[in-house]
């Protein structure tokens, strides 16, 4: 029995689908398979039926599948596989549902040319949706992931030394999450210090961090699949007034994008609150250009993804469960920059912080 | 050339990219492709990389455009290096092996799988690289028999063989090297498994040649455990594959009959011979080299002795 895909097939029905088709060879992405499934190898494909379902995955893979994978019938499929997912397809009747945004166009045509009367359908975001909202199990996992690497940080704060470069801090905390029990980090670590703080998507470089400077330290760990996502922006020594009149700045208007975070409210206001923050500021023209946040989970970047004035997304309501991480920021070119994020726990009646570094200003 | 970027890229594209002209796109990616073919142009896609919902799009916007699959035109060429790639895929490989003998060196008993790979991990980085090539694995003992098997939490202990597969990354290249070491005193038995699979490799090296077909070098090796006692575990997979930028890329070797394309070999190519034996429940040797094809034969890129050697 597995509560998933017998909630996935209420979705199903709804849209009058027979089957829904999760392909996850190795070089796309594998949380939705790893979500209804629980495989964790990197290459599988799940056909989900009516009342059955049925994974494939190669030879390399099918005693661990056996092992792993809750509520499905587990094949071995040959080369080229895709005979293997025809049959599956087949039992499961004519009208097939897959992942448009993720299946390649040449693996569709692969497909079609096997199962000339079938009728497939583009049903993508059903399994996302699902994702959105953690249960208990996955919920524990992110709180002890969340935790871990704040523990990390901690340990890579104690060892730095100013004169250090980006990389050697960013593999430092690489050390310390592995050394901390984490299975590798949530995604690769940003460090920028100075100036380059005003890039929001800088990686770590071969730049020293010197005395009087700015860094923000972007980062999360992985354990059993599940992120987490930080972010820190600390002083080298005393840095100038400037500086710390914008980080305070960034942590009112985090703190107003937390206040605002409970269940019931849609992103939107959440990126408002924190927004306003900086808009009726003298800073409104660095005000942070994306989303005040996204969802977390098997991905580092998922469902809710926040709206946010012009973005043209679905503004999603929040419920219980969800995570969602507040991350404002303030960019200034030429001069530096300042984000602080965390990441949250929707509950009932507001929400769980399950990012554990405090975010009072501090320097090294 | 038309290099579509969206605004955040645009300073790294205008220095990486110098010979494009960089268009920064802010509407949908199909109104960029507008501008850079005309109405009624041929237009090729990478059929196998492009989702199913960005090519509808694409279509729904652009109705006089003729689009075409087009897979495998850049990997066609990325499949001979030129100099200055072999020049960072040996770089790469060198210093990975550095790393490699850096953690071999100060081996301790006991030490567990997972220790072993994030060990190797931090010495690539202190060696100077990027990062991995591709996860790391390490599977100790009756492990090593399994294909994929991930570093775990199990203690490596005397008398087992300790398998490695790793490689470093360096400018977006990748390099591609797998020992097989003894901790301590090693049965004769398992001693014997790795003095075949090292004779299948040399005999796949040497096969290597520019003219042969993969399934040449594959059939060498193959050959080797075949006639061995041990031609029940000879390995199931085609010998190797090609690296550079991706970790697996053209030529992927064919295995006689697999009715894979089977590329001839021509100087510039890389290709990784990695033959291997896995007795389920006992363990499993597996040695690989990448090699750089060259006018009269190959050279190793990979740098670590394949002689027996036990820590």
């Amino acid at each position: 029995m597995n509560e998933r895909l017998q909630r996935l097939r209420l979705r199903m029905a709804e849209q009058g689908l027979d089957a829904l088709v999760i392909a996850a060879p190795e070089d796309l992405n594998h949380a939705n398979l790893r979500y209804l499934s629980g495989f964790t190898g990197t290459s599988g494909y799940l056909v989900v039926g009516a009342d059955d379902a049925t994974f494939l995955t190669d030879s390399r893979y099918v005693e661990q599948a056996a092992n792993e994978v809750q509520g499905c019938r587990v094949l071995q499929h040959g080369s080229p596989y895709v005979d293997a997912l025809a049959d599956a397809c087949r039992q499961a009747g004519p009208r097939i549902g897959f992942e448009a945004a993720r299946v390649p166009v040449q693996m569709l045509e692969q497909w079609r040319s096997r199962l000339l009367e079938h009728e497939f359908v583009a049903a993508d975001g059903m399994v996302e949706q699902m994702r959105a909202v953690k249960d208990a199990s996955e919920v524990a996992k992110m709180r002890m992931v969340a935790k871990l690497a704040g523990a990390a940080l901690a340990d890579a704060f104690s060892s730095f030394m100013r004169g250090m470069s980006e990389r050697k801090f960013a593999q430092l905390l690489s050390n310390a999450m592995l050394e901390r029990g984490l299975d590798g980090n949530g995604f690769p670590s940003i460090v920028a210090s100075g100036t380059r703080g005003s890039l929001p998507h800088a990686r770590a470089t071969d730049k020293s961090m010197v005395h009087g400077e700015l860094v923000t330290i972007d980062y999360g760990g992985m354990l059993s699949g599940y992120r987490s996502d930080e972010t820190v922006t600390v002083g080298i020594g005393p840095v100038e007034p400037k500086l710390r009149e914008i980080y305070e700045l960034v942590r009112e208007s985090q703190a107003a994008g937390i206040a605002a975070a409970r269940a019931g409210v849609h992103t939107s206001e959440v990126d408002r609150a924190a927004r306003e923050v900086i808009q009726t500021s003298a800073y409104r023209e660095w005000c942070f250009a994306y989303g005040i946040g996204h969802g977390v989970g098997l991905d580092i970047h998922e469902q809710p993804f926040s709206a946010y004035p012009g973005s043209g997304r679905v503004d999603t309501e929040l419920l219980p469960g969800m995570v969602i991480t507040v991350e404002p920021g303030i960019y200034i070119p030429g001069v530096g920059g300042v984000r602080i994020e965390d990441t949250l726990l929707i509950t009932e009646d507001g929400n769980e912080r399950m990012t554990v570094t405090p975010k009072e200003y501090r320097f090294l | 050339m038309l290099f579509l970027a969206d605004a955040r890229y645009r300073a790294q594209a205008e220095s990486e990219a110098p010979e494009c002209r960089i268009v920064v796109h802010t509407g949908p990616f199909a109104d960029a492709i507008a501008e850079a073919c005309r109405p009624g142009a041929r237009v090729g896609f990478e059929a196998s990389q492009v989702s199913v919902r960005m090519f509808d799009e694409w279509r729904a916007r652009l109705q006089q455009h003729q689009f075409v699959a087009a897979d495998g035109v850049v990997e066609t060429l990325r499949i001979v290096k030129e100099a200055k790639e072999v020049q960072t895929l040996r770089q790469v490989a060198h210093m990975a092996g550095q790393a490699l003998a850096d953690v071999l060196s100060h081996f301790t008993l006991g030490t567990t799988e997972r220790q072993l790979a994030n060990a190797l991990g931090h010495a690539m980085q202190e060696r100077g690289l990027d990062g991995l090539g591709f996860p790391t694995l390490v599977a100790s003992g009756p492990r090593a028999a399994l294909p994929h098997a991930h570093p775990t939490d199990k203690p490596i202990q005397e008398g087992e063989l300790v398998l490695i597969d790793y490689g470093g990354m360096l400018a977006g290249y990748r390099s591609d090297e797998t020992v097989t070491v003894g901790i301590g005193a090693v049965d004769p038995g398992l001693r014997e498994i790795y003095g075949i699979v090292r004779e299948a490799q040399a005999a796949g090296i040497a096969a290597a040649q520019p003219g042969a077909r993969t399934s040449e070098v594959d059939r060498a090796a193959r050959e080797v455990i075949q006639a061995s006692p041990y031609r029940d575990w000879c390995f199931p997979y085609a010998v190797g594959h090609g690296v550079g930028l991706d970790i697996h890329e053209d030529p992927r070797a064919a295995k006689e009959g697999s009715g894979r394309v089977d590329h001839e070999l021509k100087p510039g190519m890389t290709m990784t011979v990695e033959p291997g034996i896995y007795v389920l429940g006992l363990a499993g040797v597996r040695l690989e080299d990448t090699l750089l094809i060259t006018e009269d034969g190959n050279e190793k890129l990979t740098v670590t002795p394949k002689a027996y050697r036990a820590l």
